[in-house]
């Protein structure tokens, strides 16, 4: 099957399972947990939808491709603090703190993604228009930067015995692969010029369909339940703890001392 | 160009296996906690006292002014020592991450906000890291035959963290009550 052909496949399968999944949220009353996930997949189904209906060398479509891809940054953003806030809701205790992890795993993310801007290769890109050339930039350094984020904040979370519900598991694996996916096909294509968008539009499509087919089967509402064995340690033993970490940190402060 | 794309999908498998990794830690979250939380108050450092004088060069001094004593005999028992010491340490680092864990536990199972908590146990191992590696550097001198350091400067450092600790613990106990 040509690629163009096997494009066009993966775009209706693409509208046809983020139809589902927005229906399936809306049916489970999972809407009500992951309201903007939810909203991302109906302005998805749209968003797959006209490009079907438009030709896609026609200036239309390029004015309409600029006009909604600002929106898809604005969800692919607002779905990740969405995630973060429903990872903290449940832990009172450590708000600061991970206010303080989301602050440095920003200041790593944004970073690193600006430096992924850097390579560019001018002579191959002067085929398409600047303002897609600056959106395809744009939309590749925070596709990075989100999952640079998320999987510091993985990071950030796996050193806490926190229990988190299978829902957001999925949610942290598939948002990480989505985002990654996009920021490594569009770097693929700024470097390779329009040669390679067919191959990389591909590759695309093809991972975000199976992210959409997972969310699909894996999110549940049994996906919400924490099951959790932790023993309950009281308030008061804190004093206890924190008075072993201080003897624990004078021996061997006494021992690095020999 | 060719290397760019391999570089490219080189760093998006590492990325891949970094969140694979880091999924299967979360998913197996809390296997090193403590059982019982009155295991914390069990917790006894006398275990660790001979790691206090293990490393003392008195010891070979002495032994070194017997007869029979040969310098092979020294370095066979420097790399004994420092080889039990190495468990002493993993012993250490364990029941150190043991009370940590705890500490996290407690954080979590809080219902306020515990900043002062979480300031206190960054600041815990960041101090135990840092004397890990003191030790670690100390240890390989001492196999070498060298060792030796001003202890007065670290036991001041410990001192003044004790301090701060026991004036900071009280105002958490009843914030958390």
């Amino acid at each position: 099957m040509p690629n163009a052909d096997l494009i066009k496949v993966f775009e209706v399968i693409s509208l046809i399972a983020s139809a589902a999944l927005a229906v399936k949220l809306f049916a489970t009353s999972l809407w009500k947990h992951y309201p903007i996930f939810f909203l991302y997949f109906v302005f998805r189904v749209l968003n797959t939808a006209w490009p079907l209906l438009i030709d896609v060398n026609s200036k239309t479509y390029q004015k309409v491709w600029m006009l909604t891809e600002p929106i898809s940054w604005l969800f692919h953003i607002l779905v990740v603090v969405e995630l973060y806030r429903l990872v903290l809701q449940g832990h009172k205790g450590i708000y600061t703190l991970g206010r303080w992890a989301m602050y440095g795993a920003l200041a790593i993310a944004i970073p690193i993604s600006v430096l992924s801007l850097i390579p560019h290769f001018k002579p191959r890109i002067t085929q398409i228009s600047r303002y897609m050339g600056y959106e395809i930039a744009t939309a590749r350094g925070i596709d990075f930067a989100l999952a640079i984020f998320l999987l510091l904040i993985l990071l950030f979370l796996s050193r806490y015995p926190i229990k988190l519900s299978r829902n957001v598991v999925v949610h942290a694996t598939l948002y990480t692969l989505f985002f990654l996916a996009g920021a490594f096909t569009l770097f693929w294509r700024t470097i390779s010029g329009l040669d390679a968008n067919r191959a990389t539009n591909l590759v695309f499509l093809g991972i975000s369909c199976a992210c959409i087919i997972a969310w699909l089967i894996f999110l549940s509402p049994h996906g919400e339940e924490v099951q959790a064995n932790f023993p309950t340690i009281s308030p008061q033993r804190e004093k206890a703890a924190l008075r072993q970490l201080a003897s624990l940190n004078a021996t061997l402060l006494k021992v690095s001392g020999k | 160009m060719n290397l760019v794309i391999a570089f490219t999908v080189l760093g998006a498998l590492g990325m891949v296996s970094v969140l694979a990794y880091l999924i299967r830690k979360i998913g197996t979250a809390g296997k090193g906690l403590p059982v019982t939380s009155e295991w914390i108050d069990d917790l006894s450092l006398d275990r660790y006292r001979p790691m206090l004088r293990m490393l003392d060069g008195d010891d070979i001094a002495f032994l070194r002014s017997q007869p029979g004593f040969t310098a092979n005999m020294a370095v066979k028992l420097r790399a004994q020592r420092a080889q039990i010491f190495r468990g002493y340490l993993r012993s250490l680092e364990t029941d150190f991450g043991r009370v940590c864990a705890a500490i996290k536990l407690v954080m979590l199972q809080s219902q306020h906000d515990r900043p002062e908590l979480a300031e206190a146990l960054l600041r815990q191992q960041v101090t135990f890291a840092c004397a890990m590696l003191s030790v670690r550097v100390h240890l390989s001198l001492y196999r070498v035959g060298l060792g030796g350091v001003e202890v007065s400067n670290l036991v001041k450092i410990f001192d003044g963290m004790r301090l701060e600790l026991r004036n900071l613990v009280p105002a958490a106990g009843q914030m958390a009550a």
